[in-house]
C-alpha cells in the first residue's frame, strides 16, 4: 500500500466530481470515485479509503443511511458535502457519525483544509493506537487524564469540572465536529433547549482559557448553529498535507 | 302584476291555525312548482293568547310549508290584512294564496273580509283564493274553537267579580251620600273597563257588561233588590250595556296594542344590541360567542355551538352554560352529536321538540346563509318551559344575523387574502424582473471570460489570464450571495418568517460572518470591537450571520479601497446592539430610512448598471424585525455610514460550576 492517502469521492454530479478529482490529483492524493450510494459502499469495502467525501443528495440512497452503514464496520473520517444550507441536515449527518461537513459552493482550498484535518486525525490514531489512556498532547495543549489536569505549555490551566469534562470530550474527538446535541448528552446526560445557552457560555469560557496561553490559532472552532470542534495542532503538518 | 325580466315570481301563502290551511299550503306549493316561483309562507302572529291546539296547528302548518320548499317568515300585527299587504309590498310578492276567509275575526276589527281588504291595500298583487272544501267542518270548528279559546279562567273570573263588587260598594257609598244614580252607571262603566284591562279575552268584556247591568238593576233601580224594574230604566240599561261593551272592547284593543308595542321594542332592543355586538366582533369565533350569549340571554337556556370546518362539524362544541337549566353537565353531548351532524348536513332543525332526533335533550339549529351551514347551535330545551313562538322568531332573527356576520367576516378575510396575494404577486414580479437582470450580468461576464480563456489561452500573458480568472471567481461569489438572499426570501413567504431561535454568542455570529467575507473585502481594513465576549442573543444564527454578511458586503461595495470597516457589538438595556461602520461617503441626506426599501440601490444609476437590486438591506430589515429588533442607519462625521441593529438578549441561567 502506497503511503499516499486514499480518498473516496461520492458525488453524483459529474462537474463537481471532476473538479474534486482534478484537485485531489494535483495535490498528490490517490482517489476513487463513486456516483451513487451502492457504488460508495462497494468502494468503501474494497479499497479501504483513508477519508470519504460524501455528497448528501445522492439519487439512490439517503446520505445519512450510507454513513450509518459505513459506521457499522469502520471509523474512517467522513466529510459530508451538502448543497442545502439548512443546518438541520448537517447536524443529522454529524449525529449519524460524520466527522465534518462542507457546504456547496465550497472553495477548493477549504476542501483541502478539511481533508488535512481528517487525515491528521487518522495519523494521530495510527501513530498511537493504544495510547488511549494517560496523556493527550495537541500542540502546546496537554491533558493528563490520570491527574485530571490540563496544561498549556508548562502552565496549568485552571478549569471548572464541567470545563474539564468538555475539554476531554473535545480532545477525545479531535478533528471531529461535535454537535450541540451530542455534547449536551455526553456532559449533562440530557438535552433541553435552555442548556444550549449554558453550553455556549461554557465553551466561550473554555476557549478563552485555552487561548490565553498561546494567542495564535484557537484550539476550539465554533460552528454556529451546529457545534464545536477541537483542531489538531500538528506543527509538522500545519501547512502541507 | 306582470313581472319584467328574469325576476322570479314570488308567491306568498298565509299560514294560520285553520284546518283548511294545510290544503291551501299544498296548493300554493303545487302552484309555485308549476310556474317555478319562490314560495314564502307567512304567519301573522298577533298578541292574542293561543291555546295549545292552535299553536300546534300553526307549528304543523309551518313545518308542512317548509317541507314543501317554502321560506318561512313571521310578522307581527293585530290586523292580518295590513301585515300581509305590507310584507307583500316590501318583499316584492307577486301572488298571494289565501284560503276562503272564515269571516271577521273580532268584534271591532276593520270591516271587510281579508280578501277584499287585501285587494284594497295591495292592489298590484294577484290574489288567489283556494276554494274551501271543508266549509261545514270549518264552521263547527270555528264555534268550538271560540269556546275553547275563550275559556274561563278562575283568577280572571274572580277579578271580574271583585271589581264588580267594588263598583257596587262605591255605588252604595254614592247613593248613601245622595249623589245622582247616573254616577253609579259611570262607576260600573269604569269597572267594566278595569275588567277588560286586567283580564284576557273578549268574553270578560261581554260578561262584565252584562253583569254590571244586571247588578245595577238589582241594587240601584226601584224596586231595589230585585231584577224587576220600571220600563223607564230599559233605555238606561241598553245604553249602559252598549257603552260598557264598547269601552271594554276598546280597552282590550289598547291593551293588546301596548303589549305588542312592548314586544316590538324588546325585539328591536335585542336585535339592535346583537347587531351592535356582532359588528364589534373581530372574527368568526367572536361572532359565534356573541350569538351564543345573546341567545342564552334571550331564552334563558344554556346554549352551545359547533363551528363548521372544512371537513364538517368541529370535534368539540363550545359551551355557554347558565344555572337556570343546569347547563350541559348531564347531557350526553357525544350521543347527541349525531343530531348536530344531521343539522349541519340538512340545514334544518332537529333534536328536542322536533321530529328528527327528537330524543335529544337539546334543540339543534343551523346558522346558515346562501345554502351553506356555518355553524350548528344547540339549545338545552328539555327541562325548561318551551320556547314560545315569539322568542323563537327572535332567535331565528339572531341566527340569521349571525350567519350574515359570519359571511361578511369570511368575505372580508377573502378580500384581504386576495389583496395580500396581489401585493405578493406584484412584489414577486418586480423581484423576478430585477433578478433576471442581476443574474444575467455576472453570468455574461463569467461565460465571456471563460470563453476568452478557452480560445486564447496561449495569447494571454500571465497577468491578463489572472485578471480574467479573478473576475470569474468574483462573479461566481457574488452570484452565490444573491442565491443565498433569494433562498432566505423564499423563507419569508406570506410575510412571516420561520425562525429557529437559539441562544447564541454574538461574537460567534460576527466571526462566522467574517469567515464568509468575499475577497474584495481584503482590500479594506476590517476591525472588530467585541468587548463582551459572553454577550448572548436569541437569534436564528444563519439569518443573523446573513444580515451581518449583507451589511459588511454593503459597506465594502460602497466604500473605496483602503477604507476602514468596524464591526462591533455591545449591550443596550435588554437588547444586543450590533453595528457595522465605514468611513465612506454615507448616503444622501434624507435617504437614511429609504435604504432598507426593496430595490433601493443607492445613488441613482443607469438602468443597465450592474449589481445591486437593493435586496440585501430590505432582507436585513425583514430578518431583524422578525427577531423583534430594529435596524437603522445614520451618516456619521466626518464621513461614513453606521448601520446598527438590535436583537433581544438571551439571559442564561448559569450552571453551578
Amino acid at each position: 500500500m502506497s503511503n499516499k492517502p486514499m480518498i473516496l469521492v461520492v458525488e453524483d454530479d459529474a462537474a463537481i466530481r471532476n473538479l474534486m478529482a482534478v484537485t485531489l490529483d494535483t495535490q498528490g492524493y490517490r482517489y476513487h470515485l463513486a456516483r451513487n450510494g451502492a457504488e460508495a459502499l462497494i468502494e468503501a469495502t474494497t479499497h479501504q479509503p483513508d477519508v470519504m467525501l460524501l455528497d448528501l443528495g445522492l439519487p439512490d440512497m439517503e446520505g445519512v443511511d450510507i454513513i450509518r452503514k459505513v459506521r457499522g464496520w469502520t471509523s474512517l473520517p467522513i466529510i459530508v458535502i451538502s448543497a442545502r444550507s439548512e443546518d438541520a441536515d448537517k447536524v443529522e449527518a454529524l449525529d449519524a457519525g460524520a466527522d465534518d461537513y462542507l457546504t456547496k459552493p465550497f472553495s477548493v482550498d477549504e476542501m483541502l483544509a478539511r481533508l488535512r484535518v481528517a487525515l491528521r486525525r487518522v495519523n494521530a490514531e495510527q501513530q498511537a493506537p493504544n495510547r488511549e489512556s494517560a496523556l493527550y498532547e495537541n500542540g502546546s495543549l496537554r491533558i493528563d487524564y490520570a491527574a485530571g489536569c490540563a496544561y498549556m505549555g508548562e502552565q496549568e490551566i485552571h478549569l471548572t469540572p464541567i470545563e474539564y469534562k468538555l475539554l476531554c470530550l473535545l480532545a477525545k474527538n479531535t478533528g471531529k465536529v461535535l454537535t450541540h446535541n451530542y455534547i449536551l448528552k455526553e456532559i449533562w446526560g440530557s438535552y433541553t433547549a435552555s442548556d444550549v445557552g449554558s453550553l455556549r457560555v461554557f465553551m466561550a469560557m473554555l476557549r478563552k482559557k485555552l487561548q490565553a496561553g498561546d494567542g495564535a490559532q484557537p484550539f476550539i472552532q465554533t460552528h454556529i448553529g451546529i457545534g464545536y470542534r477541537m483542531l489538531r495542532m500538528d506543527r509538522s503538518a500545519e501547512d502541507a498535507p | 302584476m306582470q313581472n319584467t325580466g328574469a325576476e322570479r315570481e314570488r308567491i306568498l301563502v298565509c299560514v294560520s291555525a285553520s284546518p283548511t290551511n294545510a290544503d291551501v299550503i299544498r296548493r300554493a306549493a303545487a302552484l309555485s312548482r308549476s310556474i317555478g316561483a319562490e314560495l314564502i309562507a307567512l304567519y301573522v302572529e298577533d298578541a292574542r293568547a293561543h291555546d295549545e291546539a292552535q299553536a300546534r296547528a300553526v307549528h304543523d302548518h309551518l313545518n308542512l310549508a317548509e317541507r314543501r320548499g317554502a321560506m318561512l317568515t313571521t310578522v307581527y300585527g293585530n290586523d292580518p290584512a295590513t301585515a300581509i299587504a305590507e310584507y307583500a309590498r316590501v318583499s316584492g310578492i307577486t301572488k298571494i294564496v289565501l284560503g276562503k276567509s272564515p269571516g271577521r275575526r273580532s268584534l271591532f276589527a276593520p270591516k271587510g273580509t281579508l280578501m277584499s281588504r287585501l285587494n284594497e291595500l295591495a292592489p298590484d298583487v294577484e290574489i288567489i283564493i283556494v276554494p274551501n272544501r271543508l266549509t261545514e267542518d270549518n264552521r263547527r270548528f270555528s264555534l268550538k274553537s271560540l269556546l275553547r279559546r275563550e275559556r274561563f279562567s278562575g283568577p280572571d273570573l274572580l277579578r271580574t267579580a271583585l271589581i264588580l263588587a267594588l263598583c257596587t260598594g262605591v255605588g252604595f257609598l254614592f247613593t248613601g251620600i245622595g249623589l245622582a244614580i247616573t254616577n253609579v252607571v259611570l262607576i260600573y262603566i269604569l269597572g267594566v273597563m278595569a275588567v277588560a284591562l286586567f283580564s284576557t279575552g273578549y268574553v270578560y268584556s261581554v260578561l262584565s257588561s252584562l253583569l254590571s247591568v244586571l247588578v245595577f238593576n238589582f241594587f240601584f233601580t226601584e224596586p231595589f233588590w230585585s231584577l224587576r224594574s220600571s220600563p223607564d230604566y230599559f233605555a238606561t240599561f241598553a245604553v249602559m250595556f252598549a257603552v260598557a261593551l264598547l269601552s271594554s272592547s276598546l280597552t282590550s284593543r289598547i291593551k293588546a296594542q301596548s303589549i305588542q308595542t312592548a314586544n316590538k321594542a324588546y325585539q328591536t332592543e335585542v336585535l339592535l344590541s346583537t347587531s351592535q355586538l356582532l359588528q364589534k366582533a373581530e372574527d368568526r369565533a367572536a361572532i359565534l360567542n356573541v350569538m351564543q350569549r345573546q341567545l342564552s340571554r334571550l331564552l334563558e337556556h344554556s346554549v352551545l355551538y359547533y363551528d363548521m370546518a372544512e371537513g364538517g362539524l368541529a370535534p368539540e362544541p363550545v359551551l355557554y352554560e347558565i344555572e337556570r337549566d343546569e347547563g350541559f353537565a348531564e347531557v350526553d353531548l357525544a350521543g347527541e352529536r349525531e343530531a348536530a351532524v344531521w343539522v349541519g348536513q340538512n340545514a334544518k332543525h332537529a333534536g328536542c321538540a322536533t321530529r328528527v332526533h327528537s330524543q335529544a335533550r337539546c334543540l339543534y339549529m343551523a346558522i346558515r346563509s346562501e345554502g351553506k351551514v356555518w355553524a350548528v347551535v344547540g339549545i338545552r330545551a328539555d327541562n325548561a318551559p318551551a320556547i314560545d313562538e315569539y322568542r323563537k322568531n327572535l332567535m331565528i332573527s339572531i341566527l340569521d344575523e349571525c350567519a350574515l356576520a359570519i359571511e361578511k367576516d369570511r368575505m372580508t378575510r377573502e378580500k384581504q387574502r386576495m389583496e395580500e396575494s396581489a401585493r405578493q404577486e406584484a412584489l414577486r414580479a418586480n423581484l423576478l424582473r430585477s433578478i433576471s437582470h442581476d443574474l444575467r450580468t455576472p453570468l455574461t461576464s463569467i461565460s465571456g471570460n471563460a470563453a476568452i480563456l478557452l480560445e486564447n489561452l496561449g495569447q494571454l500573458d500571465e497577468e491578463g489570464r489572472r485578471a480574467l480568472y479573478a473576475s470569474i471567481y468574483d462573479d461566481a461569489i457574488w452570484l452565490n450571495g444573491l442565491v443565498e438572499n433569494l433562498l432566505t426570501i423564499t423563507r419569508t413567504e406570506n410575510g412571516t418568517m420561520k425562525l429557529n431561535l437559539q441562544s447564541e454568542l454574538v461574537s460567534d455570529a460576527v466571526e462566522e460572518a467574517l469567515r464568509h467575507l468575499d475577497r474584495n473585502a481584503t482590500k479594506r481594513t476590517i476591525v472588530t470591537e467585541l468587548p463582551d465576549d459572553l454577550l448572548m442573543a436569541r437569534m436564528d444564527s444563519a439569518l443573523i450571520v446573513q444580515v451581518l454578511i449583507n451589511l459588511i458586503n454593503n459597506a465594502v461595495k460602497y466604500t473605496p479601497e483602503g477604507s476602514r470597516i468596524v464591526i462591533g457589538a455591545g449591550r443596550k438595556e435588554n437588547m444586543a446592539l450590533l453595528w457595522v461602520e465605514d468611513d465612506g461617503q454615507g448616503v444622501p441626506e434624507g435617504e437614511e430610512d429609504k435604504v432598507f426599501d426593496m430595490f433601493y440601490t443607492g445613488v441613482k444609476r443607469s438602468p443597465d448598471s450592474r449589481r445591486g437590486i437593493g435586496l440585501g438591506l430590505a432582507l436585513c430589515r425583514a430578518i431583524v424585525q422578525a427577531h423583534g429588533g430594529e435596524i437603522a442607519m445614520r451618516n456619521i462625521r466626518p464621513h461614513g455610514a453606521r448601520f446598527w441593529l438590535t436583537i433581544p438578549i438571551a439571559e442564561v441561567n448559569e450552571y453551578e460550576q
